[in-house]
């Protein structure tokens, strides 16, 4: 059975990985309609 | 056995990344550069126009994380912003400084793919300028750190219009300058009344090493110059009645709280009514003059 702290620490990593991977995927969605909105402007 | 983890010893809180950013600082930055990028002659592509907002407000982050790392120690010293993520112990600088470095490269990276060279070059000169000339240099060394520094704060809404136009025109520059005026009587007024924490943190603000009188000096002589820049435009032709005239009465008043601060002679924060008062009035002018620019350009 794992310790308190180690509970605290893994939650807090939990929250902190979740919130990188949408921040990622927020950037990579933005990066795609960048390319697509310049695209259009372009032609 | 104990059951309290070391703040520091945990991984960080994404709420203390967020604070790192500044988000209130942020507020006028973003409202002032897309002001500068509606009131562009130039329309941009919605999405575009999103992202190059969220650069600046991403760089601005950046820039202000960069800050709280560098003035950590700053920050311990004094009651306003002793409970920040750094002095208060709930993030460790190496991660703070990461955070601060990935948002600056990321967002002028991404401003130059989303605008062009010129606005992701100002973006990148605004962070350095906040961070390296203001911060690390200047802030520590003379009273005048306020003046230079608030060049950086004056960015945001020549970025928005270059970032439509991918020019430098004479409306945004006055719009820099505009904010570049107004910045020191804003904090020279704030500093007034906080002089006793600027004091005991040795922040050589201008209170604190030419006295109370001579600052109240310089934050009349400040509002009659953004006062003119701030109207110049509507004489120049640049936008029409209702900006001339919102500017003209909004700068008239900026400049009779200015009046009214140099005749306070006060020195007790307590009654320092006036300062407070042209503080306040200070951040609503600024937002209803670059509300007006918007309201203007397309009426």
């Amino acid at each position: 059975m794992s310790r308190p702290e180690d509970e605290v620490i893994r939650a807090r990593q939990r929250k902190s990985a979740k919130v990188t991977a949408w921040l990622l995927f927020a950037f990579i969605a933005l990066t795609f309609f960048i390319t697509i909105a310049k695209m259009t402007v372009n032609q | 056995m104990s059951t309290i983890v070391q703040t520091r010893d945990l991984p960080a809180d994404w709420r203390d990344l967020f604070a790192l950013t500044k988000p209130r600082v942020m507020t006028l930055v973003v409202f002032t550069a897309l002001c500068g990028l509606l009131a562009a002659p130039t329309g941009m592509h919605p999405v575009l126009a999103f992202a190059s907002i969220l650069c600046i407000a991403v760089g601005a982050g950046g820039a202000g994380a960069l800050n709280m790392w560098y003035e950590a120690d700053l920050d311990a010293k004094m009651k306003r912003t002793a409970k920040r993520p750094l002095p208060g112990g709930r993030l460790d600088p190496q991660t703070a400084f990461q955070f601060a470095i990935g948002l600056s490269v990321g967002s002028v990276v991404l401003m130059d793919l989303a605008a062009n060279h010129l606005a992701a070059a100002i973006l990148a000169f605004s962070i350095f300028f906040y961070a390296v000339v203001y911060t690390a240099w200047l802030k520590r060394r003379t009273p005048q750190n306020i003046v230079i520094g608030g060049a950086a704060g004056a960015f945001p809404p020549l970025i928005g219009w270059v970032a439509a136009t991918g020019r430098i025109e004479l409306l945004p520059v006055l719009l820099f300058l505009n904010i570049f005026l107004w910045t020191p009587p804003h904090f020279w007024a704030l500093s007034l009344f906080v002089k006793t924490d600027y004091a005991n943190a040795g922040v050589p603000m201008l209170p604190v090493i030419a006295g109370v009188e001579s600052t109240r000096r310089q934050i009349a002589l400040y509002s009659l110059p953004m006062a003119a820049v701030a109207i110049a435009p509507w004489p120049l032709g640049l936008t029409g009645a209702v900006y001339g005239v919102v500017a003209t009465v909004l700068s008239a008043y900026f400049v009779f709280l200015s009046l009214r601060v140099l005749a306070n002679k006060a020195t007790d924060p307590a009654a320092m009514g006036p300062e407070k008062a042209l503080f306040k009035f200070s951040i609503l002018y600024q937002f209803a003059v670059f509300g007006a620019l918007v309201v203007d350009r397309f009426l």
